[in-house]
């Protein structure tokens, strides 16, 4: 499974990356942005898309809301990455159409599984 | 020598006679004139107006004669007084009663005597006007006709004194009313005047009367511009107006008018009515306030008007949001490295970028754990933060107190293992139900247990109890450690208080615990607290109000009518009960809409009696929800202690509304009118 991991901060995206690859034997690319994003799921189709919230420039709701205006890049799951969980606002993401949101700091030893969680949830 | 004779009322008369104010007086021209008159009229040397005493006769005016006064043993005008009638004494020597009277044998030697009663409109006899000579005589029957209109001149003089005392007092009362009355005006007059926050008064249909100088200057307005012309609707904006009338109208069950209404819609009903509205000025800029609504009332319990004080809050909510944004940014900005630390960390520990030497894994480790507590302490930090700046909604539901310890110690069980202790549920939990969050009942329950089983030698154990104490139940967590040293105990429910630092990495926890407890009990109107607890060791305890008792009580005479009273007062919830018991029914009680739904849902009823306004709100949406469903439509709705009647769609669909006092046997009638129509007993739960 192909995943795009978003996030504004360097350190953020190696660790991530190596949870995803490492741990979780996903295929992961990674983008700096929103803009990026954009980019990189027009080019990659990847299965899942886990999104930073805050992000300078545009951030992850502003990019999700542009995904969904694509056609061909409608589809593809969304979980959204934040600090910020209180239920209101968990609420307004999963409004926006995500399947899930994944508190920060993650420990990367449980990423994987979290995500295959989400996605277990879904219905497949 | 005789005496004369008491009155039988004699001491109304001395009361009657005080009342005059006449006694030892300065002496009067207008008596003098009488007297002269009077001594003219009867061609005698001496005319006296006499005033009988307890103990003497004084005399008010004294023509012919130097005495002031003397005792009423030997007066004449003493026998007048004590027989009420006039008394002619032609010649004093030839009389029995007065042949060896002082007065006669020595001075003033009187012979002859004639005295008329002066007598009080309302029929006392005060004294005389009487006339004397020193030889013995007669009067003709004009003179002494002259005499007695003479007396009634007498009697019209002393009246008139008396009276003008009267009214002099009563001025000298207005007087001391009207300047109390203007001190008073002038108190509230500077009140209004000076008083910081603004003050606006209204007739009851909404005109403005009063506009204080403190709302001249927030909103721009002269009270000139605005008193008897202008609704503070045109304070408002219209928009927010509407929007809250809606709100109102669901809250209180009754529609509510976008306009006026909106704004004392709550007030009319007696209820506390605080709010933030938004003030617009004449300038059109906008500010935020917090506006406070109530009403006037006058003797009848009628509405007179209704008063509007409103405080500026704009610094309070710019305090606010920076508050709150400074909570998102802190969270966020703290958060963000740690999820870099934490996640490479956890990599590391884990053997993801290759197996670790064992001493750099140990020490990898120690990083691990500790930016774990990092995020713990970061957590608890934003927790207390949002509690007390009322940032996180509390969902407030009924439960049983019992309960929670029982699920709290089963979910506690084997954190508590972990430190060998035991966890023990000590007695019967009192029974008892409380409103609180039941989420953020568990995190203090859990917050006590961790700390005493922290606190606690090995193999000892945490005794936990519900016990319930006039209308409160209360929660104790008691251990069998050390205790809480003499000072650390001001400071336990402070913030980051932990009484032994030496220990703290080995015992965990943020030192936040306490406090974060303290205000979730606050916030649920309860209060916590700790005792040293006897043979050592500690109590801590929390308690929180006890909800009246749900559910059946007396047991119910076979065949009985079951009625539901939905009643939070708990006294008026008693007495209901036992009302009803009187009459032969069986009762159940519910103090919320909550409980009343679950009970309706499970069990059967052949009446319900009603208080629109319970412990979790109105129940108008209940009322409807009863009537749309099948089983519960026929239901007998009687509507009991509502301070205002119910209008519109609810007073439609209710059986019977029996307002406040309560009239008991129009209640029990209307019992027993809805049960006998509603028939036969069908079987339980439908």
């Amino acid at each position: 499974m192909k995943i795009l991991l978003v996030d504004d901060e360097e350190d953020i995206r190696k660790i991530g990356r190596l949870s995803l690859e490492a741990v979780g034997k996903f295929q992961a690319v990674v983008a700096s942005g929103g803009a990026e994003a954009l980019q990189m799921a027009w080019d990659e189709r990847p299965d899942l898309i886990l999104m930073d919230v805050m992000m300078p420039e545009m951030d992850g709701p502003t990019a999700v809301v542009k995904l969904r205006l694509i056609p061909e890049l409608q589809a593809i799951p969304i979980v959204f990455m934040t600090a910020r969980v209180q239920r209101a606002e968990i609420d307004h993401y999963l409004a926006l159409g995500a399947i899930g949101v994944i508190p920060k700091p993650f420990d990367p030893m449980a990423l994987p599984d979290q995500i295959r969680k989400i996605m277990a949830s879904r219905g497949g | 020598m005789k005496k004369p004779d008491t009155p039988a009322d004699e001491l109304q008369r001395l009361d009657k006679l005080r009342q005059y104010q006449i006694l030892d007086t300065a002496p009067e021209s207008a008596f003098d004139d009488l007297t002269k008159l009077a001594a003219y009229v009867a061609g005698v040397p001496i005319a006296l107006v006499s005033l009988i005493d307890a103990d003497r006769q004084w005399f008010k005016s004294r023509y012919g004669l130097e005495v002031p006064e003397t005792p009423r043993d030997v007066s004449f005008c003493g026998h007048v007084v004590g027989s009420g009638a006039a008394l002619t004494v032609p010649d004093a020597l030839a009389d029995p009663r007065f042949a060896d009277n002082p007065l006669v044998t020595g001075a003033p030697e009187i012979r002859f005597y004639a005295g008329t009663p002066l007598v009080t409109p309302d029929g006392f006899t005060l004294g005389t006007l009487c006339t004397i000579d020193v030889r013995a005589r007669q009067l003709s029957p004009e003179q002494d006709a002259l005499l007695k209109v003479l007396a009634r001149q007498v009697v019209d003089q002393l009246e008139r004194r008396r009276q003008t005392r009267v009214l002099q007092a009563q001025q000298a009362q207005l007087a001391r009313n009207m300047q109390q009355t203007s001190d008073a005006v002038s108190l509230l007059r500077g009140i209004l005047k000076n008083a910081n926050v603004s003050v606006i008064e209204t007739t009851p249909s909404g005109t403005i009367r009063v506009f204080n100088a403190a709302a001249e200057r927030m909103l721009g307005y002269s009270a000139e511009e605005l008193v008897g012309q202008a609704s503070p609707a045109i304070l408002h904006d219209p928009a927010e107006v509407a929007a809250r009338a809606i709100e109102l109208s669901t809250e209180l069950g009754v529609p509510v008018e976008p306009g006026f209404d909106a704004f004392v819609a709550k007030a009319r009903r007696g209820t506390a009515d605080e709010g933030e509205w938004t003030y617009i000025r004449k300038d059109g800029s906008r500010f935020p306030v917090l506006l406070s609504v109530t009403a006037r009332r006058g003797a009848r319990g009628e509405i007179v008007g209704y008063l509007g004080i409103a405080s500026d809050i704009s610094e309070r909510k710019r305090v606010e949001r920076l508050q709150s944004e400074f909570v998102s940014t802190v969270s966020h900005e703290l958060r963000t490295p740690l999820t870099a630390i934490r996640g490479a960390l956890g990599l590391l520990a884990a053997g993801v970028t290759g197996a670790l030497p064992v001493q750099a894994k140990e020490y990898v480790d120690i990083a691990v754990s500790n930016s774990d507590r990092l995020v713990r302490l970061i957590n608890d930090i934003l927790d207390i933060d949002k509690i007390r700046s009322d940032d996180v909604t509390f969902k407030f539901m009924t439960i049983p107190v019992g309960n929670a310890v029982k699920h709290a110690i089963a979910a506690n069980a084997a954190f508590a293992a972990q430190y060998a202790v035991r966890l023990e549920l000590v007695g019967d939990p009192a029974a008892g139900d409380v409103r609180a969050d039941p989420d953020r009942l568990a995190q203090v329950l859990t917050n006590l247990i961790s700390n005493a089983a922290k606190f606690s030698p090995t193999d000892a154990s945490v005794e936990l109890a519900v016990t319930r104490r006039d209308g409160r139940i209360r929660v104790t967590v008691r251990d069998h450690g050390p205790g809480i040293p003499d000072a650390f105990r001001g400071r336990i429910f402070q913030r980051f208080a932990q009484a032994d630092t030496s220990n703290t990495r080995q015992r965990g926890g943020t030192g936040l615990g306490l406090s974060i407890s303290k205000a979730i009990i606050e916030k649920m109107d309860g209060l916590i607290g700790f005792e040293p607890a006897p043979g050592g060791g500690t109590e801590f305890y929390f308690e929180l109000p006890c909800l009246p008792a749900v559910g059946t009580t007396a047991p119910a005479a076979a065949g009985a009518f079951r009625i539901l009273v939905c009643e939070d007062d708990p006294d008026l919830a008693g007495a209901l009960e036992r009302l009803l018991n009187r009459h032969g029914f069986s009762v159940d009680l519910s103090p919320t809409i909550e409980r009343a739904r679950q009970l309706l849902a499970s069990e059967h009823y052949d009446a319900m009696t009603l208080d629109l306004m319970l412990a979790d709100g109105h129940a108008g949406a209940l009322v409807r929800e009863l009537r749309a469903s099948e089983a519960t439509r026929q239901l007998p709705i009687i509507v009991v202690s509502c301070v205002d009647a119910p209008a519109g769609s609810v007073a439609s669909l209710v059986n019977d509304i029996i307002p406040e006092p309560l009239d008991e046997s129009r209640l029990v009638a209307a019992i027993n009118k809805a049960t006998a129509v509603s028939g036969s007993r069908p079987g339980p739960a439908g």
